[in-house]
């Protein structure tokens, strides 16, 4: 068959993910906390990048044109990230409160490391929301606080959140425990199966001489599939309390007894926009940008979805406005 | 033409999604070159004909998963159980060897009964999909297996009629997009729509009908409920399995296994807030020590 010949061009590409290096400097069973290597002078407040728990952190260092990790190595800053691992049925009872409890772990690790009072938070998508529920709840600890493609009303009618609003977290999680990759992989290819079974693929066989194309695809689809488990009490209390009762943007949301009051986020605020994102719509982050007290606050947009903001190069110029706004706030 | 050595090369080099759906695609591509084909010889019939059939190729890659879910095939526990029965036929065989004659004679009835409820035991697994029989059959296993088989069975059949309302959903949606398609067709000069373009207005067709299906509220219904009723299927077949397994198997189940992480990780949660009022106290003395 002509196009399952063209199929062997693949096997020519070899599709390298994730470009800068790194030491792990904490392990925790599950959790790590990763120190990008760069320059030994940078800017006095350093990054830490809160990725979300589903997929793997490696979207933000995909490769060298895209990478956003390169990026704000390049402006001097110091980048530390935490990677929340591969959970197994052994991790099924970590919580929301667990992963809180390793940003303030890292937190305090990397003050004491550099000196330093406070911390740059930036995180993606559901990280987003684990770093505005640790913002509110110690702000202190955080000198700016950037978070793109972020879903916190989750009250919106996008099918990944209609869907969401009408399962029972319990039925899943009580018969196999964590939500699987497999599953999860599933989950995201049905929520939109033309463009995701069909038509990405039918682009794919399009560009079968596009050495570059099929490069760039093969890292892109690396990445989509690659993805950890949910711990199960994770997945329960997310859906519930995030899709199914929205407690973030309605400050009804506790950790440990304590309520996340988003009025406590003071600190500078950039938000990042997707204007196509089907699983963060804008209008779900939007109601998060007039709830905050913070006075110095800014919303950047770019027309892509949800994984092109942060890594097609048509999101470059948004990038270099997002990555000069942190640098001057890091001095 | 690409051989089999490539393909499995291909294989361990994609991601398993990835392989799958570019072959499937590689393939759909071919069924659509064909069907390129029949609209530049106006034959439209045929264009819907193909379109219709390609219905399996996309779909599939989803509703393939549920085959693992036959109710016949399903039982983890098998290998278990399988073990359970020879290690207890082992142990009736060592006793009857082990006492005398006269005792032998004594302990045959005993013997003769463990002997039975063993052979029942180990048939337990051929009688889980035949509900009628399985109260009949299972006098030896407690309350709660014969409970969670009944409850399994039940939801096993709700989610096998959700799972055709589902497919008729989607199928039904897939046609009706086929026939727009090729109304659409009708209007256009097939010596000026490539066959990228043909993709390409198939595609869009698709897509505006499913972005609407994929949020209709019946949809959502049926897709919501067609999960939860396998999540309980699954959930009590486990509890079925383990039932059956208590108190004499010598494994830990899996709800124990559970309850030891739970107390594994509500201890490391207390370690950590001891580890924090333990730096605070040591700051606090190395303050007083100033």
């Amino acid at each position: 068959m002509k196009f399952l010949n063209n199929v062997k061009n693949i096997l020519k590409i070899d599709a390298k993910v994730g470009c800068s290096s790194y030491d792990v400097v904490h392990e925790d069973w599950l959790f790590r906390l990763l120190h990008f290597k760069g320059k030994k002078k940078t800017l006095r407040y350093p990054v830490l990048v809160i990725y979300a728990y589903i997929n793997r952190p490696y979207v933000m260092d995909l490769y060298d044109e895209v990478s956003i990790i390169r990026k704000e190595l390049n402006a001097n800053l110091d980048v530390w990230m935490i990677d929340w691992g591969y959970p197994k049925q052994a991790d099924k009872f970590i919580k929301i409160e667990d992963y809180i409890d390793y940003i303030d772990f890292c937190v305090e690790y990397i003050k004491e490391a550099r000196g330093v009072e406070k911390v740059t938070l930036h995180g993606y998508c559901l990280g987003g929301d684990l770093a505005i529920v640790y913002s509110a709840l110690y702000p202190d600890n955080v000198k700016n606080l950037v978070i793109q493609a972020l879903p916190i009303d989750f009250h919106t009618d996008n099918a990944l959140a209609v869907w969401a609003r009408n399962i029972k977290p319990e039925k899943i999680t009580d018969a196999i425990g964590n939500v699987s990759g497999d599953i999860l992989n599933f989950a995201f290819l049905i929520v939109d199966p033309i463009r995701l079974i069909l038509s990405k693929y039918q682009g794919l066989l399009e560009n079968m001489d596009n050495e570059k194309f099929i490069e760039n695809f093969l890292r892109m689809d690396k990445w989509i599939f690659d993805s950890p488990s949910i711990p199960a009490e994770t997945f329960k209390e997310y859906i519930k309390e995030w899709y199914h009762e929205n407690k973030l943007i309605r400050n009804e949301y506790f950790v440990k007894g304590k309520k996340v009051d988003l009025k406590k986020i003071n600190m500078p605020v950039l938000v990042l926009v997707a204007e196509k994102d089907h699983i963060s719509p804008p209008e779900s982050v939007k109601p998060f940008f007039d709830k905050i007290s913070s006075k110095d606050k800014l919303l950047l947009s770019v027309k892509k979805g949800h994984i092109g903001l942060s890594t097609s190069r048509a999101a470059k110029e948004m990038w270099d406005k997002a990555i000069e706004w942190i640098a001057k706030r890091s001095k | 033409m690409i051989v089999v050595d490539e393909l499995i090369k291909l294989y361990f080099k994609l991601p398993k999604e990835s392989f799958e759906l570019i072959l499937r695609n590689a393939i759909i591509r071919e069924k659509l070159f064909k069907a390129w084909k029949s609209f530049l010889d106006s034959d439209f019939d045929d264009v819907e004909r193909i379109t219709n059939k390609i219905f399996d190729d996309v779909f599939g890659v989803f509703l393939r998963q549920f085959e693992f879910f036959d109710i016949r095939e399903q039982n983890p526990f098998n290998e278990l159980i399988k073990s359970y029965v020879d290690f207890t036929n082992s142990m009736i065989k060592f006793w009857s060897s082990f006492f005398e004659v006269e005792e032998r004679n004594l302990l045959k009835d005993f013997l003769d009964y463990w002997a039975k409820m063993n052979e029942k035991f180990g048939k337990v697994l051929e009688y889980t999909s035949m509900k009628n029989e399985i109260f009949q059959k299972l006098p030896l296993i407690s309350k709660d297996a014969v409970v969670a088989i009944s409850k399994a069975i039940e939801s096993y059949e709700k989610f096998e009629n959700l799972r055709n309302e589902y497919e008729k959903i989607i199928l039904n949606a897939w046609k009706e997009s086929n026939k727009k398609f090729v109304e659409e067709l009708k209007t256009k000069d097939p010596e000026k729509l490539s066959f990228t373009d043909f993709i390409n207005v198939w595609i869009k067709e698709l897509s505006s009908n499913f972005d609407k299906i994929v949020k209709d509220e019946t949809f959502v219904k049926v897709q919501s409920e067609m999960l939860h009723s396998l999540m309980d299927f699954l959930k009590y077949t486990r509890i079925f399995n383990e039932s059956l397994v208590t108190p004499t198997n010598p494994f830990a189940l899996k709800s124990e296994m559970d309850e030891a992480y739970k107390r594994i990780h509500d201890l490391k949660r207390e370690v950590n807030e001891l580890k924090k009022k333990v730096k605070k106290l040591e700051q606090k003395v190395e303050e007083f020590g100033k």
